[in-house]
């Protein structure tokens, strides 16, 4: 398992209080009891805090699974600030 | 159409209905040209004069068309300039252009809103479509420090677009930017779904709300309540007069924009299944409330969770909810019974997350599961949800005096 997969995974079992919480990058908040919308920011805020980085609203607004956040937290750590159209 | 129309469904009191001959060969003309022009640029170019002429059989004044204009103008140079340096305008700046959106939105709805200070109240302007224009615009301005703005062909086919100018789905720019470069099409599907489904709309807008509608209409609006066995029957019919309306239109676009080879947002997702309010809102009206949880919950919910120590959080949080709720439902119009279903709707999600938070760990597992799982609490959350949604409904429908009267009369009171 890649690090950054890894790490996702346990921030997510603790914001979402679930400690054999496997995540796929196909996972998305449908398949996690307690991912809701107000779980769902303190999950992506931790992410932030624990890679360095800072989201934008717009790259947050667009996220549908884990592989779409794994792809995010590439991109910043690789070309920081710009999403491509 | 009837009073009873959902103001955000297409009820054009003029222009061209959906049903009419003049959209029917305009739709089969775009069908056409956009199965059959592949190159990114001639599409878009293409795309422009059916939308402008969709939009300015709508137009009664040139009014209408300078408000326009400068809303697109604003909204162009606004994204450039948030694209060109991300971090100049953030923050603050940011939230002024947010409120700016929203008050601009409120005032050319309400010209008696804000008094003296509404520029509208002096000279009204009516702009067909202007909530979802709005809300178009908005989003490709906050979007800009993360995504390519549009240029201004591609801003004003987006924010025109002629299969969604009058209600919705309020799709996301680069979605649409897909559609103008043919991104997704796929000119080997069967066209019979989106026709059969066009078929579904027409028959539940124009037919069944449509007959439905005059029906109930005087005893939601004006004149004597009627005994309270048959204004129950009202009450509960009212969300499905509302959602024939308002899903047939959508049924209508989806299926027209399908048939042109792309795939818009879904609206409705079986809202009558719906356990609780925050159910309800992911399967009624989806784009609106995914827009204003995408563009006012998460972005406050974010500065929470960034800058407020975690004790601190869940009533902030809350208030989100409730702002949230509110500004759904005076989107709608900014009327008291509007505010009052936006305070109920609000006050029922609060009321279901502290429920979550403080009431459910503390219930026994075996209840616990008949809760959670069991088909009789399934049926009896769902038929609650109904319940509440429909009544909540006479404060949108009937304004609070009237609503206030029929839920006495509802009641026995």
């Amino acid at each position: 398992m890649d690090p950054i997969h890894q790490t996702i995974q346990d921030i997510a079992r603790r914001v979402f209080e679930s400690p054999d919480l496997v995540l796929t990058d196909e996972t998305t908040a449908n398949d996690v009891d307690k991912w809701d919308s107000l779980t769902h920011i303190t999950f992506i805020v931790e992410v932030e805090k624990r890679f360095g980085l800072k989201f934008r609203n717009a790259e947050i607004a667009r996220l549908q699974c884990i592989g779409d956040l794994k792809r995010l937290v590439e991109k910043h750590q690789a070309r920081p600030n710009r999403a491509s159209a | 159409m009837n009073g009873l129309s959902a103001p955000t469904a297409a009820a054009p009191a003029a222009g061209v209905e959906l049903n009419s001959w003049a959209f029917l060969l305009l739709a089969a003309a775009a069908v056409l040209v956009f199965r059959t022009v592949l190159r990114p640029a001639a599409r878009a170019w293409l795309l422009l004069p059916f939308n402008l002429w969709f939009f300015l059989q709508f137009v009664r004044s040139w009014d209408a068309v300078a408000v326009v204009a400068g809303l697109l103008a604003v909204t162009w140079a606004l994204a450039r300039l948030r694209a060109r340096d991300p971090d100049r305008l953030a923050g603050g700046v940011v939230l002024v252009i947010v409120l700016a959106y929203w008050a601009f939105l409120f005032l050319i709805k309400d010209p008696a809103l804000g008094g003296p200070v509404n520029p509208f109240g002096y000279h009204p302007v009516a702009v067909i479509g202007i909530s979802y224009m709005v809300f178009r615009c908005l989003a490709v301005v906050m979007d800009a420090d993360a995504f390519d703005p549009p240029g201004p062909i591609d801003l004003v086919n987006h924010a025109l677009f002629f299969p969604t100018l009058l209600a919705g789905p309020i799709e996301r720019y680069e979605r649409f930017k897909e559609f103008e470069d043919a991104g997704d099409l796929d000119l080997s599907e069967s066209p019979l779904p989106a026709l059969h489904r066009i078929a579904n709309g027409l028959i539940k807008k124009y037919v069944l709300a449509d007959s439905l509608g005059p029906l109930a209409a005087t005893a939601y609006v004006t004149g004597e309540l009627p005994p309270a066995p048959w204004l129950w029957l009202g009450t509960f019919l009212l969300p499905v007069i509302l959602y024939l309306d308002f899903s047939g239109y959508c049924d209508i676009v989806i299926g027209l924009v399908r048939l042109m080879g792309f795939r818009l947002a879904e609206n409705f997702d079986r809202p009558w299944l719906a356990r609780n309010i925050q159910d309800f809102w992911n399967r009624w009206h989806i784009t609106l409330s995914h827009f204003v949880r995408d563009y006012v919950f998460n972005p406050i919910n974010s500065k929470i969770a960034r800058t407020v120590p975690p004790r601190r959080q869940f009533p902030l949080v809350l208030a989100a909810y409730l702002l949230t709720m509110l500004l759904i439902a005076l989107w709608h119009a900014t009327t008291w019974g509007f505010l009052v279903f936006g305070l109920m709707h609000g006050s029922a999600l609060i009321g279901l997350l502290l429920w979550r938070r403080y009431g459910l760990p503390r219930v026994r597992p075996g209840m616990r599961q008949w809760l959670e799982k069991s088909p009789a609490s399934r049926t009896l959350s769902r038929a609650a949800t109904f319940v509440f949604v429909s009544v909540s409904m006479l404060f949108w429908i009937g304004g609070v005096r009237r609503a206030l009267a029929m839920i006495a009369t509802l009641v026995g009171a």
